[in-house]
């Protein structure tokens, strides 16, 4: 049994394993503002890697409505439930994490999702959180709130399904920090899928064994994005590699965002595994929704992303998203663009602050017709 | 937890006492061990040895209660073939493959050394053990074909499969195998989380479940050849224990109930 250090958590923590952190730890930004649920993400990763045989219902990656989507259904307020009180000192996570309330014989709290809890990936798709009155009409901001939630495997720094497996059959690469069941090892035991608080480890009927995201790792090693964030319609995601805390590196731009500005955070970080996809929380949601699903940084986060434009490297950060299939390791706020680099230093991607504003004249002389847009 | 870790480890230098198992030469089992059946009337009068089960709390996952308390364990040889018949009581057949299921399963344990100095608990380093498991859901693959998501679920329409892959199929792990010809697996293990499946496969089995409980044979021949297996004769004398999984309990790997050795005699008549 480890005592490791959990900077979400800003403590040490109880693990099956000692403290060992990759090279470097593949990690995402995802911008929930920007998500419009088209689900292309979720059908990219679907025909790449989960149209097998036993695949049928599984989604490595999904995009659920919160507040009332789930895949599986229900399964982040089932986890709550059973974790107890959450408290924050601060910063300072003071309940206990799926690890710390493991009960006897147990790696981790969790639970086995029934199969029919599989079998409505998208229960509860635009549903929003209440009824709105009789008669009441939009002022400015909305009476009720739902938001679009896109979840992969977070590639966790203390992986709850690997620290669950008894045939120590899933690892954590050292060279990038993907976290993969190896497929020859595996016996289909389950305990990953019932660890995993995200379940997002899935037990494949026809092979028998336990798959999950791998977080396209022949695309990493070529230093491309994976496909979900490659086809992201809403330019809502960016993939790179997270320094550690003590090794920051502030012209990163996931480092940027992650751990100078702190404007994007883990999801449900109480759980304790340290997971590695970083949410922009989304502005419009109660703030006490908001506390329990990513801890208590997200007042400034919120505060934050709202200024972006005031704040010329955060912007250029954020512009880099969904510009270049390339992994970006540098970036830099050149005056009227921001500019990003691959780890070879070779510039990728230069997008501008402000997209350059064209006007044309109503009527097309070569072609002879007038320009507008009604029928 | 520290208590009842040394209450088990107690229990593990405990003498299995007056229990043993001796497999005495049946005449007429010649033919049949080879393929062996659990309902055979040849079983009729052999003694059983009833085999206390205990709930597997030395390592997590873990069970807390067992699952199943106890069964019955009968062996035969017939000079060649070693038989052993396992009986408990499981009220619930289980046998489907359905992600929240889990299937029924029993396996022998014996050791490669002396088995005194080999640990029940899945052996050591330097003291293997090999494993004879079979599993209730690879009785259903051999007798009706595998259970693929159309035998599990009728009405599942899928487009296509074409772009589809089978990875760990691909990758030869032996759990993904779907033409199985036995339901029997060898392995062999030198630790928790070490089990290995053997590169020779020679045990053969067969399981019948009827009015709530379970009847499987495992044989093996004495002397398979097989490096990875313990070789046995006309004399042997060694030791055995078993496990069982109950699947409606979510009996898996080492969530089971497992025994102590138990000495084993194999006895010229
Ligand atoms: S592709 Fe992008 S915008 Fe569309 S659902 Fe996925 S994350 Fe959201
Ligand atoms: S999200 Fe779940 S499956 Fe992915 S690394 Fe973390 S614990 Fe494992």
């Amino acid at each position: 049994m480890g005592d490791v250090q959990n900077w979400q958590l800003n403590r040490k923590m109880k693990y099956p394993y000692e403290e060992k952190r990759p090279r470097r730890q593949v990690a995402y930004v995802f911008d929930t503002n920007k998500c419009i649920a088209c689900q292309t993400c979720t059908v990219a990763c679907k025909t790449t890697w989960t149209s097998g045989r036993g695949q049928e219902n599984m989604f490595w990656n999904n995009v659920e409505t919160k507040p009332y989507g789930f895949y599986p259904k229900a399964w982040d307020v089932k986890l709550l439930n059973k974790l107890g009180s959450q408290k924050w000192g601060g910063t300072t996570y003071k309940g206990k994490t799926v690890f710390e309330s493991a009960p006897f014989g147990e790696r981790a709290q969790g639970y086995l999702p029934e199969q029919s809890e599989y079998a409505h990936p998208n229960i509860g798709e635009d549903e929003v959180s209440g009824v709105v009155d009789k008669g009441a009409f939009f002022q400015g901001i909305h009476n009720v709130w739902m938001f679009y939630l896109a979840r992969i495997c977070n590639h966790c720094t203390y992986p709850a399904c690997l620290a669950a497996c008894p045939r120590k059959a899933i690892y954590k690469r050292e060279e990038d920090g993907v976290v993969l069941v190896d497929q020859s090892r595996c016996r289909g035991y389950k305990e990953c899928v019932k660890a995993c608080p995200y379940k997002k480890s899935f037990y494949n009927m026809v092979t028998r064994t336990s798959e999950k995201c791998i977080a396209c790792y022949p695309l990493l090693e070529k230093g491309e994005q994976p496909r979900c964030v490659q086809t992201c319609i809403g330019k809502i995601r960016l993939q790179g590699w997270l320094s550690k805390p003590q090794a920051v590196n502030p012209d990163n731009p996931i480092d940027y965002i992650v751990h100078v500005k702190q404007v994007a955070l883990p999801l449900y970080p109480q759980f304790g595994l340290e997971p590695n996809v970083y949410y922009v929380p989304p502005i419009n949601v109660p703030r006490e929704f908001l506390l329990q699903m990513f801890g208590p940084r997200v007042d400034k986060a919120i505060e934050l992303y709202r200024q972006v434009k005031a704040d010329k490297k955060l912007l250029a950060a954020f512009l880099l998203f969904g510009n270049t299939p390339k992994i970006i390791t540098r970036f830099e706020a050149a005056a009227k663009e921001a500019i990003g680099y691959n780890d070879k230093g070779d510039e990728v991607v230069r997008v501008p602050y402000t997209e350059p504003f064209f006007q044309r004249p109503l009527f097309d002389s070569k072609h002879q017709v007038y320009r507008h847009n009604t029928a | 937890m520290k208590k009842i870790l040394i209450l088990i480890s107690l229990f593990c230098c405990l003498p299995a006492g007056a229990q043993e198992i001796v497999a005495h030469y049946s005449a007429l089992s010649n033919q049949d061990l080879s393929a062996p059946d659990p309902q055979a009337n040849l079983w009729d009068d052999v003694a059983k040895t009833t085999v206390i089960l205990l709930p597997q709390v030395v390592t997590p996952p873990s069970r807390v209660q067992t699952t199943v308390q106890k069964l019955n364990v009968q062996a035969i040889h017939n000079n060649v073939w070693l038989a052993l018949r396992l009986t408990w009581d499981d009220p619930t057949q289980d046998f489907q493959m359905q992600s929240h299921h889990a299937s029924d399963a029993c396996a022998i344990q014996f050791p490669v050394r002396e088995f005194d100095k080999t640990s029940p608990f899945m052996g050591t380093k330097d003291y293997g053990v090999a494993i004879y498991y079979w599993k209730a859901a690879w009785q259903k693959d051999v007798e009706a074909g595998f259970q693929g998501i159309k035998e599990l679920y009728p009405h599942t329409w899928v487009d296509s499969y074409e772009f589809g892959e089978e990875i760990a199929l691909n990758a030869h792990n032996p759990v993904s195998l779907q033409k199985r010809r036995r339901p029997v697996e060898d392995l062999i293990a030198a630790g928790f989380g070490t089990l290995t499946t053997q590169q020779q496969q020679n045990a053969e089995g067969s399981g019948v479940w009827q009015e709530g409980s379970w009847s499987v044979v495992i044989a093996r021949q004495l002397a398979t050849g097989d490096e990875q297996d313990p070789q046995l004769s006309v004399g042997t004398k060694t030791g055995l224990s078993f496990a069982i999984w109950e699947g409606s309990q979510g009996d898996v790997g080492g969530r089971k109930n497992y025994s102590m050795w138990v000495p084993l005699t194999v006895k010229a008549n």
